[in-house]
């Protein structure tokens, strides 16, 4: 642990917040121009050419609303909350390679697009997610109020058992793979993108992501018909904005991993455009792919969402595990 | 090193206060979460990443949202009293106290602070890697104990099943 070492993450880490926070500004954007075009409506287009500079004033009125607060909250919890669910959502991006080490060098050594390149790879993730869960469930117990615990409980019990699938379904990677470092994973799909071979996998992997993020069909913790907003329903304000932002991070997180672990990363076809600009354009597809599916899809009967996840994701991506792990070993001849 | 040790074994001996002080069940739930999460920070520090992702997973997320889950459900705050110990209560708590004392120190006179240096050295581990390692060693080596307690937990999974099934009906 250098000087060295040090300088060079804080350097990355700020551009990492500051890259992901234009990001979710510029993903709210998208995503209410993307539902209005499905809709047959222009969308917001008053502020700015084709309305880009609405985040911007989005931002300036949360930021200038009054906060108004539930007088029997628990006063500690109720602001720590936000706090965890933004910090956790930002702290998982870490991991995550958007190209391999470039022609930048700074130190005597190349520097790669990445914060860390850690043994444990996607476990950072997974484990940083699992944090998370408090500042959605520690909102709803704080603000005192029926929706918001309603809230509150469901999505910790959907987040934690959509944890399940979403994580098994990524052990076929690593077993093809042979590595948990997101750098390897990517550099292993050089000739073949895991999504050829591992197809079901990655169907697996977007469901439980989108559950995991609780989002459309499955953003029964906010159930405006039943729930008003599900456990932010008493914040408002800054307060607010920090769990929007922190949900709409943790969107822009799922796209990455997807895109890193089954799409081949920064590697495109026939040698076309440098690699971050696949990766990215990859991750705006499958951001695409998730208003899309908002735009879509009616809300899924709470019972049903449970079902779905143990019956038949959980079970099924044991099962594709095995039948990788079986393949891989026949393969090698060892079996 | 050391200043990192220093700070994260003074924020264990405050967040495992924090575990039996607060006086309201949610708090100490949290501390106890603010323990684990600190212990996983020295695993971290011993070069043992993997163990720290399985601590924060399975104990920080896993075990104590469901804590926090029956605390928020229950709310026990009514069912508490919280006073001075009593006469039984001291008993009780001098006699653990004076056991776990003993265990602590008989552990530092046959092993010193530093523990003992075993065959996985950083260097061992980082040249096979830390995931790698620990898999090896639990699928060869401790592969007996680590079935028996799969069927441990299994069963457990499904005496779960079978007194919530029995309500049902």
């Amino acid at each position: 642990m250098t000087t060295e070492v040090v300088v060079e993450t804080l350097i990355k880490t700020v551009i990492v917040i500051f890259g992901l926070l234009t990001g979710f500004a510029y993903l709210t954007l998208f995503e209410r121009k993307v539902q209005a075009r499905l809709q047959q409506r222009p969308g917001p287009n008053r502020v700015g050419p084709w309305g880009l500079l609405q985040p911007a004033a989005d931002g300036l009125k949360l930021f200038f609303k009054s906060s108004s607060t539930p007088s029997g909250r628990d006063r500690f919890l109720y602001l720590l909350a936000p706090l965890i669910s933004v910090c956790a959502a930002l702290s998982s991006f870490a991991i995550i390679p958007i190209s391999g080490p470039g022609p930048l060098r700074l130190f005597g050594h190349s520097i790669g697009w990445y914060v860390m390149n850690v043994n444990i790879g996607v476990l950072w993730y997974l484990a940083v997610t699992s944090v998370g869960v408090f500042g959605i469930f520690l909102a709803g117990y704080a603000s005192n109020s029926k929706y918001s615990l309603l809230g509150a409980l469901r999505s910790s019990a959907q987040m934690i058992s959509y944890e399940m699938a979403l994580g098994l379904s990524l052990v076929p990677v690593f077993i093809l793979a042979g590595s948990l470092r997101l750098v390897d994973i990517v550099n292993a799909q050089h000739t073949w993108w895991f999504i050829i071979p591992l197809l079901p996998a990655f169907f697996l992997y977007l469901v439980a992501g989108i559950a995991e993020t609780n989002r459309a069909p499955f953003d029964l913790p906010e159930a405006e018909t039943e729930l008003v907003a599900g456990y932010h329903t008493e914040y408002s304000g800054m307060r607010f904005a920090l769990f929007f932002m922190a949900e709409y991070i943790n969107m822009i997180i799922v796209s990455s991993i997807a895109t890193i672990v089954f799409l081949g990363g920064w590697w495109g076809p026939f040698g076309i455009l440098p690699g971050p600009w696949w990766f990215v354009l990859k991750v705006i597809v499958l951001l695409y792919v998730y208003v899309w599916l908002r735009a879509t899809l009616p809300r899924m009967r709470y019972d049903r969402l449970m079902a779905l996840g143990w019956k038949s994701l959980f079970p099924l991506s044991l099962a594709m595990m095995m039948v990788t792990a079986v393949v891989v070993v026949a393969a090698e001849g060892t079996l | 090193m050391v200043v990192g040790f220093a700070i994260v074994a003074a924020w264990e001996l405050v967040t495992a206060a924090g575990v039996i002080g607060f006086r309201r069940p949610i708090y100490n739930a949290l501390a106890l979460v603010g323990n684990m999460l600190g212990l996983a920070v020295l695993f971290l520090m011993l070069n043992a990443q993997f163990l720290f992702a399985a601590q924060v997973i399975v104990y920080a997320g896993a075990v104590m949202v469901l804590f926090v889950f029956i605390i928020a459900l229950m709310n026990p705050v009514s069912d508490v009293t919280l006073g001075p110990a009593r006469g039984s209560e001291w008993i009780y708590g001098i006699v653990f106290g004076v056991i776990f004392a003993a265990l602590l120190g008989v552990l530092l006179v046959n092993q010193g602070l530093t523990g003992r240096p075993g065959p996985f050295t950083p260097e061992v581990i980082n040249a096979v890697g830390n995931v790698q390692s620990v898999g090896t060693a639990l699928y060869t080596r401790f592969l007996f104990p680590v079935e028996v307690t799969s069927v441990l937990l299994l069963i457990a999974a499904v005496g779960a099943v079978y007194l919530a099934m029995r309500r049902i009906r």
